[in-house]
């Protein structure tokens, strides 16, 4: 993978097929997690065009569509896969992209009865952005190319990418955050001292830790490619 | 503390100031995650702060736990913490009667 570079419109990087997919299924379940589906949307956005109001519509009906065939569906008990949230009542997940907006419990249902919807379909936008940026098919098949106009969704939708990565591999200290990227490091080689010593990955959470290392540091990156651009003016 | 924004009323992330006065403040809460390089990109470019201002705040709310980014009356309040919300910070809204 290669960090994002400024250029004239927008920037650029690079990264392989198998770096891609992997963040467009990390952005996929992502958008899953929110309510959403990544095909859908896309279908939907392709189907009403650009019209920023228009597509907002579809979107609310969608998730009004999704939440009330939930409310409908009485058959769901008998569902078995573990990894459907319908099992997890409370997905540590989701309560980090849609946290609380208030410590007073009354007005955080008040103010989550207002607001969630909007950040959801903000952040499903974000992360399909994303998603369709990395999926080309360029003859140049390892170069991701971002807009200027988009590099806002890609910084956010990377963010809500390590988000979800975070909780999964319970980062709730700095420490926490520290040992994972140093665990990730073991994989990826990026620790110098152990370039023979390269290890295979064997558990999901190995998997999870050198992605959040990945995405954590191709934002970064972004991040250090947009402050060049202001800088540039 | 206030952010004072000297800057026309839009900034790049579309904040749009509704009132000036008011009895609400937003409060960003550290996260383990977030790195400190993004919140101090959300700080200028939503809230319109300097540099500096964004470097001190985002300082703030890693030491303390906790710093208040906005005051004003409610309904900003409500919009800031939203926005807050969509790029992955933690945020809440607070009376401004309560000391910080």
């Amino acid at each position: 993978m290669m960090a994002f570079q400024p250029v004239r419109g927008g920037y650029i990087a690079r990264a392989s097929e198998e770096e891609r997919s992997m963040f467009m299924s990390l952005a996929r379940d992502v958008i899953y997690i929110l309510g959403g589906d990544v095909h859908e949307q896309i279908a939907r956005s392709e189907a009403v065009g650009d019209d920023p109001l228009a597509v907002f519509e579809a979107e609310m009906a969608g998730i009004d569509s999704k939440l009330q065939a939930e409310i409908d569906d009485d058959t769901h008990e008998e569902c078995t896969d573990p990894l459907c949230s319908h099992h997890l009542p409370l997905d540590d997940a989701l309560e980090r992209l849609l946290p609380d907006m208030s410590e007073d419990p009354e007005q955080a249902a008040e103010l989550r009865t207002l607001t969630e919807e909007t950040i959801a379909v903000a952040k499903i936008s974000h992360l399909v952005d994303f998603y369709r940026g990395l999926d080309n098919d360029s003859e140049d098949a390892d170069l991701v190319e971002l807009p200027n106009d988009d590099a806002i969704a890609w910084l956010a939708a990377m963010n809500d990418i390590r988000l979800v990565l975070a909780t999964r591999l319970n980062i709730d200290n700095d420490d926490d955050s520290e040992r994972v990227y140093l665990r990730a490091g073991n994989f990826t080689g990026y620790d110098t001292r152990k370039q023979d010593e390269i290890v295979e990955i064997e558990t999901t959470e190995d998997m999870m830790a050198v992605l959040y290392t990945m995405t954590t540091w191709w934002q970064e990156s972004l991040l250090i490619a947009m402050r060049k651009k202001e800088l540039r003016g | 503390m206030p952010a004072n924004n000297p800057h026309p009323q839009t900034t790049p992330l579309g904040r749009t100031v509704l009132a000036p006065t008011g009895q609400w403040a937003t409060v960003v809460h550290n996260d383990p995650i977030n790195l400190m390089s993004y919140v101090r990109w959300v700080f200028e470019n939503y809230f319109g702060m300097t540099v500096a201002q964004a470097n001190d705040c985002m300082l703030r709310v890693h030491h303390r736990g906790r710093a208040r980014v906005s005051e004003g009356g409610r309904e900003q309040m409500e919009r800031d913490a939203q926005a807050m919300h969509t790029y992955g910070l933690k945020a809440t809204i607070e009376p401004l009667g309560d000391a910080e």
